[in-house]
């Protein structure tokens, strides 16, 4: 029975591959792996610092934070309202109850929500705590078992759970405690009528840094003044500081590729007699440039496709908390990322075609150019 | 290029198979990108929603007391996990110095 086939060197490509099928996998498998590690540490990045500022978004303005010669000190809640209303351009000013404490598995962040100020926002299925209740964040559910939590600040209280957040809230409040005003500042020291910072609405955001000097000078008191912006660029900085380490796996990925690139090349250089035995047989030019680069695409393209995918998911699967392990400092309960997918398929182009251009650069070159070198001369030489 | 016996060096199993391996990357590039198109982007508007009510200015990627998590209160040589003042936390006084309002 004869070979018919609409796709003739495709077959007679595989056919080469498959004839070396240690190399061929071992290719596949060093291919695989290095697409999936660039993959994992630039879409991790691209897509922690994406969500990052997409999530911050909606974040106020300004905060202003008083400082004295103690160093941060509380600000009086109406008086720090007012000042901030009377600059023109700002549109809405609210004190926040804030602070880190000790929690039952380690430091949490304490949140006093105030009452009259959230209800209007809050969605229906989360509650306002009561005085001696706290509503947890994802994280730090899981050591409270017991149904209460002691929080140990500059004094301690023991408060009731009284719900806990989402877990798709994970990113945002993963060891939040959200208690009544009042227990927030007699856990954190501050006197009533007095908040930890302001946060400013502006009217136009990209004047926010233009109220700065009107709104140092509306106080009577020195004060931090920190924009949106900045606190997201000190954010994506530290994230990247943090990921740099990540990027040292790039360097050896770098490595193994050209690697790869030369055992290519040095491959495709040895068998020079079989394109010397094609072009005998009436082969054209073409005819052999079309074989290799289907070889190379038949050995190429479903490793670097397996690595991408592997890396979409590690990555991009909703709910991933390996990067917390791994690179935020998490020892127990890391968050769960729900990373955003925009611009994702960009980075994975990206890095198909950085491995695709040197592999198939180095595979293609020695066939191309020993098909146009007289088939005698390959013969002749090997067989002499 | 025949054998012996008139049949192709298994270039019919090599031909369905190479066909086979490029359809199912070109699948998995397609499902890859259904996903990515399809992906509901509502997954965290509860968590942008709390950012958006109560104000937040930071995430929590980072454990609470970490210097990421509160740049601008934490003075980076001293590890404040440790701290028996958690709540007190203080500037680091030569950012104070810089920034202090005329």
């Amino acid at each position: 029975m004869k070979f018919r086939s609409s796709y003739p060197f495709l077959a007679w490509a595989v056919r080469d591959s498959i004839r070396q099928p240690l190399e061929a996998l071992l290719l596949f498998l060093s291919l695989a792996s290095l697409a999936a590690v660039l993959g994992t540490v630039l879409l991790l990045s691209q897509t922690l610092s994406h969500t990052a500022q997409r999530l911050l978004k909606d974040a106020p303005a300004l905060v202003i934070r008083r400082v004295g010669a103690g160093g941060w000190a509380p600000m009086p809640v109406q008086e720090s309202v007012r000042l901030a209303k009377s600059v023109a351009g700002v549109i809405g000013a609210r004190t926040r109850i804030w602070g880190t404490v000790n929690g039952p598995g380690g430091p949490v962040t304490v949140f006093g929500i105030d009452q009259p100020l959230e209800r209007a926002g809050l969605p229906d299925n989360i509650l306002l705590p009561s005085p001696g209740q706290a509503i947890l964040g994802p994280g730090v559910m899981a050591d409270a078992k017991t149904g209460v939590i002691k929080l140990s600040g500059t004094n301690s209280l023991v408060v009731q759970v009284a719900a806990v957040l989402d877990s798709r809230t994970s990113m945002v409040a993963h060891d939040l405690v959200l208690l009544h005003p009042n227990d927030a500042r007699q856990i954190l020291g501050i006197a009533p009528g007095y908040a930890r910072d302001l946060a400013v609405d502006v009217f136009y955001d990209n004047e926010a840094e233009a109220l700065l000097p009107d709104l140092a000078s509306a106080y009577p008191w020195p004060v931090l003044l920190i924009t949106r912006r900045e606190a997201a660029g000190i954010y994506s900085a530290g994230l990247a500081r943090r990921s740099g380490l990540a990027y040292m796996t790039l360097v050896p990925a770098l490595l193994a590729l050209a690697f790869i690139v030369v055992g290519a090349y040095k491959n495709q250089s040895a068998r020079r007699y079989e394109v010397g035995l094609y072009k005998a047989f009436g082969w054209t030019t073409a005819d052999i440039f079309r074989l290799q680069l289907l070889k190379a695409l038949f050995s190429g393209i479903p490793a670097v496709v397996c690595g991408l995918i592997l890396a979409y998911g590690l990555v991009l699967w909703p709910g991933v908390s390996w990067p917390g392990y791994l690179l935020l400092g998490w020892k127990q309960y890391p968050p769960l990322l729900y990373l955003d997918v925009s611009g994702a398929l960009l980075v994975l182009l990206e890095i198909a075609l950085l491995l695709f251009l040197p592999y198939l650069a180095a595979a293609l070159w020695p066939a191309i150019k020993a098909a146009t070198t007289d088939p005698q001369d390959f013969l002749a030489k090997e067989f002499i | 290029m025949t054998s012996p016996t008139g049949q192709a060096d298994r270039l019919g199993i090599c031909n369905a198979l190479g066909l086979f391996i490029l359809i199912l990357a070109a699948a998995a590039v397609v499902i890859v990108c259904v996903d990515a198109a399809h992906r509901s982007d509502t997954l965290n508007d509860q968590g942008a929603q709390l950012v958006r009510i109560f104000g937040f200015t930071r995430l929590s990627l980072v454990p609470s007391g970490r210097t990421l998590r509160m740049p601008h209160l934490c003075n980076s040589a001293v590890d404040w996990r440790y701290d028996p003042q958690l709540a007190g936390i203080q500037p680091d006084p030569a950012d104070l110095i810089l920034k202090d309002p005329d």
